[in-house]
């Protein structure tokens, strides 16, 4: 079989994993050497699913001895088979990388026969990449759950990010769908690779090459199983915290096997829940909230209508207005319009001048969001009035608003996660950078 | 002050240039109506100011004194975005910085402010879509890129490329304003007025190419289709150098 063929099976049977970041490392290539790492990550393309392509995703082989429900490459599935030869696959990376094409390699693989002798290809091949071709740019690679801690340690010495997939959101769902894999085999190299990072001293070698420099991340799948929105979020918070996480992806669950324990095949991916998701995470990680502070035992689920921040503000109208003209970095930011970017451009720009709702507005500040939620240099912003149904409906896309009033006289139609998504989620997606 | 004429000043298109316009403009204590390069057309009568780099680098002095190097490296920006009236604009806002110190560079009410703001954040952005969307091609030890951009984007990824490819030779050739940037291990130089003509690829290159548009197509949930969300985050105009759409 020649690349060409085996790069089409193996990138099909690849793209169902979702991170594609590149971010977390920086550095440029010593004389000699090739490559080098944008700390904010860089993208090289996207496809036609909107989402990001930085690094040549691919499996090493997707000949699998699992049988996981869900997956594609599942033992039981009837589909082309291949297996790259280590060399082959370095080689295309490398002239991929030489044209500018990607940042870097994601690695992954079906289980070849054992863990181990899975691992072991992997090693070989990023071996060929780093020592060989000298190879500096970015490299991605999962972790097969099962296999040694000292195979695991060697792979972590050559790539940037590892991840291990925790795949489903319970270990009651990960019991039924994926009998080969157990919650055990799957933290614990996440357990490795976290003390490994933190106890650095050990695992590096002399040669000053780090173990696992940009971090670990994780991915689960929405929607193949029963878990609530707080479940997921909570979920995230813990391995944030306990893990040391970078990211935790979140894969709307697209139907690429028939099988009497998933959603049928015609089902659509939930892409309006994996994108309110995404949302929350951002308030996790970049905006100080909790998992309790957005969703509770009584709200299970994300709001459709609108965003998490603007739910938990309107839940919470009596700690507003802020005042943005003397309000600390943490309280602006938790103003439904104002942004991490246009947070910091209000604290840099107050310094100087007096600020005006002109000003918010060219610092970036949705104005039509945040109006009723601040006040400026004690004023506020003229013509609006605070009846709560004002504030919903600004909080909305006309879309969005046209759906939610309809609600009242039809019933909801198989598209209307569409008609959200147009207006606001079509514009947005997963992309390489954080 | 500077009094508000009537008149269009014209220079030669260089940074140099502009820092001459601007010491022309307080030797003679005017505020032009316009300042084109000699590409440019006006209506106004239209007054010559040649190119002194003794009194550019007055002038340049006297902005770091005033405002500090940061306002000095916004203006170099300004002067490599494409805005057609970045030259009046860059004259204002140095007469604010003179007028008013470092903090002119935050005075947003200002057009000139956040005029330049705008569009050195549109030039930043450009430069760094073309880090993310350049595709190389190779001919033999060459590595070869075309771009389009609307900005003067070499200044700012030649060195990303270097940092990245430090034992290749590449070209980067900027067909909107003939210009190229030039990499052979270890130095780089940017060179004005350049036209160049492509030659055919061999087959090696085809190949790759080929590999890639079939991981491309490959790579996509096709239930997941999403034409907007694709153009939003890598706008057409950038497709046509890119061979994942040849």
């Amino acid at each position: 079989m020649d690349t060409l063929e085996k790069l089409e099976i193996l990138t099909d049977a690849a793209k169902y994993d979702v991170a594609c970041t590149s971010s977390g490392t920086d550095r440029k290539a010593p004389k000699g050497g090739i490559g080098s790492c944008a700390f904010g990550g860089i993208c090289h393309s996207f496809s036609a699913d909107g989402r990001c392509i930085a690094l040549l995703k691919v499996l090493m082989s997707n000949c699998c001895s699992y049988d996981c429900a869900y997956c594609v490459n599942r033992r039981s599935n009837d589909v082309r088979r291949a297996t790259f030869e280590p060399r082959e696959l370095a080689e295309l990376t490398l002239n991929f990388y030489r044209r500018n094409y990607i940042e870097g390699l994601f690695l992954s693989s079906g289980v070849i026969g054992t863990p181990d002798r899975t691992m072991e290809l992997m090693i070989k091949t990023l071996k060929i990449l780093r020592e060989e071709y000298r190879f500096y740019g970015y490299v991605h690679a999962k972790a097969i759950p099962g296999a040694s801690d000292e195979l695991t340690g060697r792979l972590g010495m050559l790539a940037d990010r590892m991840s291990v997939n925790i795949e489903l959101p319970s270990q009651n769902s990960l019991a039924y769908l994926a009998p080969d894999k157990s919650r055990h085999s799957i933290l614990k190299p996440m357990e490795y690779i976290r003390d490994g990072i933190k106890s650095k001293g050990e695992l590096v070698k002399s040669g000053g090459a780090r173990f696992v420099p940009a971090g670990q991340s994780t991915q689960m799948i929405v929607g193949a199983s029963p878990e609530t929105d707080f479940g997921i979020i909570r979920l995230a918070e813990g391995l944030y915290r306990g893990y040391d996480l970078k990211r935790v992806f979140f894969s709307a669950y697209v139907p690429v096997v028939e099988s009497s324990k998933l959603p049928s095949l015609d089902t659509r991916p939930p892409l309006l829940r994996e994108h309110r998701l995404y949302q929350a995470d951002w308030l996790l990680r970049y905006y100080g909230f909790t998992a309790n502070e957005i969703l509770d035992e009584q709200n299970p689920y994300l709001n459709r209508y609108m965003d998490p921040k603007c739910a938990w503000a309107i839940r919470n109208m009596d700690l507003f207005p802020v005042e943005v003209s003397t309000a600390e970095y943490e309280r602006l930011l938790r103003v439904p319009g104002i942004g991490v970017k246009s947070a910091k451009r209000i604290v840099a720009i107050r310094r100087h001048t007096r600020l005006s709702y002109d000003i918010l507005k060219k610092a970036g500040t949705v104005l039509k969001r945040a109006v009723y939620f601040i006040t400026c240099n004690g004023q506020r912003y003229g013509g609006i009035s605070l009846g709560s149904g004002d504030v919903t409906q600004s909080m909305l896309s006309d879309t969005a608003l046209k759906d939610f009033e309809g609600q009242r006289y039809r019933q909801i139609s198989m598209f209307d996660d569409d008609l959200l998504l147009n207006r606001e989620e079509r514009l947005k997606c997963l992309t390489g950078e954080m | 002050m500077l009094d508000r004429r009537d008149v269009t000043l014209c220079y030669d298109g260089t940074p140099d240039g502009l820092m001459s316009v601007i010491f022309y403009c307080y030797e003679h204590g005017v505020m032009p109506f316009s300042v084109i390069t000699d590409k440019g057309l006006s209506l106004m009568p239209v007054e010559r100011v040649l190119t002194d780099v003794r009194k550019a680098d007055r002038v340049i002095n006297g902005i770091k004194k005033a405002a500090g190097q940061a306002a000095y490296d916004k203006i170099r920006l300004a002067m490599l975005t494409g805005w057609p009236e970045k030259e009046i604009n860059v004259l204002k806002y140095v007469a604010l910085l003179l007028a008013e110190g470092k903090k002119a560079m935050y005075m947003q009410q200002e057009d000139c402010v956040s005029g330049i703001e705008t569009h050195v954040r549109h030039l930043i952005n450009e430069g760094h879509r073309y880090k993310e969307f350049i595709r190389f091609s190779v001919y033999g030890n060459l590595l070869y890129a075309k771009i389009n951009p609307k900005n003067q984007v070499l200044p700012l990824i030649v060195n990303h490329f270097k940092q990245r490819f430090p034992e290749e030779n590449f070209l980067i050739y900027d067909a909107t304003n003939a210009q190229a940037a030039v990499y052979r291990p270890y130095s780089c130089e940017i060179l004005y007025e350049v036209n160049i003509k492509e030659s055919d690829v061999d087959e090696t290159e085809l190949y790759y190419r080929r590999l890639w548009k079939t991981f491309y197509d490959a790579i996509e949930i096709k239930q997941r289709h999403n034409e907007r969300c694709r153009m939003s985050c890598m706008p057409k105009r950038y497709w046509s150098n890119m061979p994942e759409f040849k």
